[in-house]
This record gives C-alpha cells, sequence and structure tokens, in this order.
C-alpha cells in the first residue's frame, strides 16, 4: 500500500469510536441531556468490549457488551437528571471519572500487570476487492463493523431527519413545555434518549479497543469523549454533519500514522497534538454556528414555566 | 453550619463507601482489612498524616481554582493543563535564578508560572467571554494540547542532560521551600490554606468578589447594572487558571525540585469532587482536600501494602460526584442554573 491508501484506510477505520459517540452524545443533546462523562462510557464499553472479545472470541458478543455497558450507564444518568433532577455537568464530570478510575482498577483486577492482545482480528468481508487503486484498501479492506458503524450512523441521520421519532426528540430538547402538552412525556423521552445515546458511545469505545487497536488499557480514549462532545455541538445534533466531522479528525488521527511512514521527521507530541488543536480551531471557527437544543443541560420541571 | 445544610455531603459520603464496599466484596477484597490498612497508614501514623497532608495541598489549590471559576459561572475542566504549563514554566526559569535569594526566588518563580497558568486560560476565556463559545470542551482540549507540548519541551529543549529521564534541570535541595519543622510537610500546604481562607475573604467582602457572583448567577441583572460582565468572565477564568499553575509551581519549589517526564497532573475532577463535597465553601474546601488528599496517598500505598490497583482511588471519587449531583444540595444550585438561562452557554 502506498502512504496515501494508508492514510485513507485508517482515517475512516479511526473515524468510527469517535463518530459513534459523537453520534450517541447528539441523540442526548437533542432530548436535551448534556452528558460530560462520554470518555467514561467509552472506556467502560472499551473494557467490556475486550474482556467478551477475550473470553469468548466472538466480536459480535463484544460489540453487544459495549452497547450494554454504554446502555445500562445512560439509564442510570437518565433517571438521575431526569426523576432525582441532578445537575448534569457534575453528574457528566462525575460518571467521567468514575469511569477512568472504575475501568483502570477493574482492568488491573482481573489482568494485574498483563497487557494481553487479542488473538484474532476481525474478518474483512470484501478484501478481494482492495486491490483497486488509492480508494481500494479505504473502501474494501476494512473490517466487517466499519461497514456496520458507517451504515448505522447514516440511517439515523435520516431516521432523525425524517420520522416522527426525531421531531419527538427535538420537541423534547427545544421544548419541553410544548412536548409535555402534546402529550409526549418528557422524562420518559429523555431516559431512553440517554440509553441509546450512552450505548453508542460504549460501542464508540468497543470498537477502539476491538476493533482498531485489538487491546485495552486504561486510559486509552485519551479525550476522543471530550472531542466528541463538541463534535456534536459543531455537527448541530446530526448524525450526517457529525460523520463529516468525525471523517475529517479520522484524517487527523490518520495523518500522524501516515506520516511516520515516511522520511518527514516531525516529532511524536506534535502529531499528538493535531486533532486537539483541530477541535480548538473548529470551534473558532464554527463555534457561533453551532446550535444546542434551548433546553440543554436543565431539568424539566412541569409547571415550572414562566420562570 | 446547621446539621440539614452538611446532611447531603454526608449521605454522598456515606453512600460512596457503602458502593465501594461493595465493589470490594465483588472483586475479592476484605473491605475490613483495606479500610483498616489505610486507615491506619494514613491516619495513624505520623508520615502517613504527612504524607496526606502533602497530598491535600494540589487538590486544595485545584478546587479553589474550580471555586474561582464556577464564582463567575464558568467551569474550568483544564486545571491539569494549566498546572503543567505553571510547572514547566517554573522548572524553566528557577534553575537559571541561583544568584537571587532563595525567598525571592520563589516569589519570581511562582509569578512566572501563574501567569503562564493565566495565559493558558486566555483563549478559552476570550472565546467564552466574546463569542460565547462553551469553555468546558476549550479548557480540555487545552488540557491535552499542554501534556504533549510540556512533554516535548521536557524531552527536548529543557531536558537535563545530565540525567537519562527526562526531567529539566532540577533546584538544590537548599533552596527548595523549607519544610515544616522536622515534618515532611513543605511550607506550600499552610500557603495553599492561607490562600484559601484569603479567596473567601475577598469573596465575601471585597467589591470585585461581590460582583462576581451577581456575573455568576445574574449576568443579566449583571450587565443592567454596568458591570463589565466580559472583563470578569475572562478575568475569572484567568485567575483560576494562574491559580491552577501554583500547583505546578509547588512541584517545581517544593515536591520534586523539578518536572519528570511522566508527571501528568490529574486533578481537575478530583478538585470539584473536593469543591461540591465542599459545598462550594472555600474554607470548607481546606477539609475536603485534606480527605481527598488522604484517599490520594492511600492509592499510592494501597497497592503493596492491600493488592488494591489505585486506580480505586478515583473511581470512588467519580462515585462520590455522582452522589453529591444527586445530593438535594445541588438542587438549591439548580435554580441558579436555571436563572442563568442554563449552564450551558450561548454558543457550543
Amino acid at each position: 500500500m502506498t502512504v496515501l491508501e494508508t492514510l485513507l484506510m485508517a482515517s475512516v477505520l479511526s473515524a468510527v469510536p469517535l463518530m459513534l459517540a459523537a453520534a450517541g452524545e447528539a441523540i442526548g443533546q437533542r432530548s436535551g441531556l448534556l452528558n460530560l462523562g462520554v470518555e467514561g462510557v467509552m472506556l467502560a464499553g472499551a473494557l467490556a468490549g475486550f474482556v467478551a472479545v477475550e473470553s469468548s472470541g466472538s466480536f459480535v458478543l463484544g460489540c453487544g457488551a459495549g452497547l450494554l455497558a454504554g446502555g445500562v450507564i445512560g439509564l442510570l444518568f437518565g433517571v438521575a437528571a431526569t426523576r432525582l433532577a441532578a445537575s448534569q455537568i457534575v453528574l457528566g464530570l462525575g460518571v467521567a471519572l468514575a469511569g477512568q478510575g472504575g475501568t483502570g482498577f477493574l482492568f488491573r483486577e482481573r489482568y494485574g500487570l498483563n497487557q494481553p492482545l487479542l488473538s484474532s482480528g476481525m474478518s474483512r468481508p470484501f478484501d478481494h476487492l482492495d486491490g483497486v487503486p488509492v480508494v481500494g484498501p479505504m473502501l474494501f479492506g476494512q473490517k466487517w463493523f466499519v461497514y456496520v458503524a458507517w451504515v448505522a450512523v447514516l440511517l439515523m441521520g435520516l431516521i432523525l431527519r425524517t420520522s416522527r421519532v426525531g421531531l419527538v426528540l427535538k420537541a423534547t430538547g427545544d421544548s419541553p413545555f410544548a412536548a409535555d402538552a402534546a402529550g409526549v412525556s418528557v422524562t420518559t423521552v429523555r431516559i431512553l434518549a440517554a440509553v441509546v445515546g450512552q450505548a453508542l458511545a460504549g460501542l464508540g469505545g468497543a470498537a477502539l479497543a476491538i476493533v482498531e487497536v485489538g487491546f485495552f488499557s486504561p486510559g486509552m480514549t485519551v479525550g476522543i469523549g471530550f472531542i466528541a462532545i463538541a463534535i456534536a455541538m459543531l455537527g448541530r445534533q446530526d448524525p450526517l454533519r457529525i460523520a463529516a466531522l468525525a471523517l475529517a479528525f479520522g484524517v487527523l488521527r490518520g495523518l500522524g500514522a501516515a506520516l511516520q511512514l515516511t522520511s518527514i521527521d516531525i516529532r511524536s507530541e506534535f502529531l499528538e497534538m493535531i486533532p486537539y488543536v483541530g477541535v480548538i480551531m473548529l470551534v473558532v471557527v464554527m463555534g457561533r454556528r453551532a446550535r444546542l437544543p434551548a433546553s440543554l443541560g436543565l431539568a424539566y420541571h412541569r409547571g415550572a414555566r414562566g420562570e | 453550619m446547621s446539621m440539614t445544610a452538611i446532611r447531603a455531603p454526608l449521605l454522598s459520603l456515606l453512600a460512596t463507601a457503602v458502593v465501594g464496599t461493595v465493589l470490594l466484596l465483588v472483586t475479592g477484597h476484605d473491605p475490613v482489612v483495606v479500610g483498616r490498612v489505610l486507615a491506619e497508614r494514613t491516619l495513624l501514623r505520623r508520615s502517613g498524616l504527612e504524607e496526606s497532608l502533602v497530598s491535600m495541598a494540589p487538590i486544595l489549590i485545584a478546587g479553589l481554582a474550580a471555586w474561582i471559576a464556577a464564582r463567575v459561572g464558568l467551569w474550568n475542566i483544564g486545571i491539569d493543563g494549566q498546572a503543567i504549563v505553571g510547572a514547566v514554566a517554573a522548572g524553566a526559569i528557577a534553575p537559571g535564578l541561583g544568584a537571587l535569594p532563595a525567598p525571592l526566588m520563589w516569589v519570581t518563580v511562582s509569578l512566572v508560572g501563574m501567569a503562564s497558568g493565566a495565559l493558558w486560560a486566555l483563549l478559552p476565556a476570550v472565546l467564552r467571554a466574546r463569542s460565547g463559545i462553551n469553555e468546558i470542551v476549550t479548557t480540555i482540549m487545552m488540557t491535552y494540547v499542554a501534556f504533549s507540548l510540556a512533554s516535548w519541551l521536557i524531552k527536548g529543549p529543557l531536558k537535563d542532560e545530565a540525567l537519562v529521564a527526562p526531567a529539566t534541570c532540577s533546584i538544590d535541595v537548599s533552596r527548595r521551600l523549607p519544610d515544616l519543622g522536622d515534618s515532611r510537610v513543605h511550607v506550600g500546604v499552610l500557603v495553599a490554606a492561607g490562600i484559601a481562607l484569603l479567596a473567601w475573604g475577598l469573596a465575601r467582602w471585597s467589591v470585585p468578589g461581590i460582583l462576581s457572583r451577581l456575573v455568576g448567577e445574574a449576568p443579566d441583572a449583571a450587565s443592567t447594572l454596568h458591570v463589565p460582565v466580559s472583563r470578569y468572565l475572562i478575568a475569572g477564568l484567568m485567575c483560576s487558571g494562574a491559580v491552577a499553575a501554583f500547583v505546578g509551581v509547588l512541584e517545581v519549589l517544593a515536591v520534586r525540585g523539578s518536572v519528570q517526564g511522566d508527571w501528568r497532573p490529574s486533578l481537575t475532577l478530583p478538585a470539584f469532587a473536593a469543591l461540591f463535597l465542599a459545598r462550594r465553601q472555600p474554607a470548607w474546601l481546606i477539609a475536603t482536600s485534606l480527605l481527598l488528599g488522604m484517599l490520594a496517598y492511600a492509592s499510592t500505598v494501597a497497592p503493596r501494602a492491600t493488592g488494591l490497583a489505585p486506580d480505586f482511588f478515583p473511581m470512588l471519587e467519580g462515585i462520590l460526584l455522582i452522589f453529591l449531583a444527586i445530593g438535594e444540595w445541588y438542587r438549591r444550585g439548580l435554580r441558579a442554573d436555571r436563572a442563568r438561562g442554563g449552564a450551558s452557554g450561548a454558543g457550543i
């Protein structure tokens, strides 16, 4: 493979965890929930997915474990943020810290100081076609989960744009009073959005561990969860825009991998910095155009209108 | 301080202890043994108490930094980045100031370090104040940039060539901040507690202190009263960054004498745990950061003493934050959030 082919292939692959997490965060944000704990949810999904694959050998089970871990955290988050009216920001910071610490603790409990690797990789269903020049490896050389993730996020975008479900979600976030008056249960919608959204973040974490790198290490997300929050906001909670932004970040991350294959001498610290500087620049350029649901971060109290 | 006021923090601590105990049982540890060993190591031995006090200082300072930003209604999630920037700035200039008498060197290094931390908070502050761009994401991103930048500086231009492991040049032990009496507790701990009391006093009795609260809780009312809101926001986040950088200054002037290549502060989230446990009162922060300082020290002795992974303790702090968020005390804060039109700011 040429450097360009490697770059393109790595970009599409490394966009997947970020894209799933950001799409999940977007669902929560649409309903009015701001979850700052994506980083912790992703780590929980990564550990659950890794343990499942490592012990059963099944990647499908691994994805299921990631979804489940995220969904359970989402359920707790959703109930705490709606029924108990807890501060979403403090709750999210707690989830981030508990997720980072808890996954590190459980990983060490199970594996000690070992760093096990998955023995097998995921199958690549279309790799007989990857001889096509330039775009071949990017389009046909990927592991099967990459196709599933891209199709799922694009479908999600269509569903949110065109279906009643998308409208209900948007109404709950933009005007919970109107949604309530129209017979929508704000609490139920928000809890469901938290479950589905954080299950996706957990799946994103699992994708990072079992699809992209093939191991788990404590703190391995290094900020992807926080970048996902930014991407969800900048992409106006639209999965299609989010997928495009995530791909751009995939390119930035892939750039690091590809540059190391060339003879260009650049310190690895500067390569590490690229995605974070990218977010800051994107926020500076697009920040004013980001749109947030009117009730984001606020608990809904029936009858509290006219505050 | 009435009993009702501290009920939620106490219940949160209790609930955290229960969850921690259950997790210990599930993972096959004996909670009684773990509890006894850690209590003995952190409380009953003089050395443990001293180490806990040393571990308390960074949490107390970081908690103050979080509090200063929260006072004007901002969330500084970039404390770790500002701390490492302060440390690198201090580590870069301190060894070259050999001509200055030690106290003058301490003051100079502190001022330079804190100014660097304030500058590191400048971009998120300006973006928030002028364009309404939420500071949570930008301060976190600045932390990751700071980590990479610091790592490059410590391995490259600032590396002490006499050492194999990457670190900045060290300052001589005789020129570091002195210890209290014959203990291992450095003066910086007292300075940190002093800053906490000073911050509490300024917030209560100075005009900017009182106005900053107005800016934080009712920005619309503040601008109606011609309070320069955006200037308060920028100053608030920069002050917060300066205080956060003092963590790094102490690392150089008191703890290690230099910045080690593997030094990665992770104080931001524990700082918020300490702050909310203290019910956002800087004076109470002294007590709660001592408690979290004990946990921090416990996490360093736990692996050998009990076989417990150090990550157990940050996990407990995260669970504590979750319970504090749920706790009834926070509902009062929530009303303020609503009056403010949401905690999320105008833009992203």
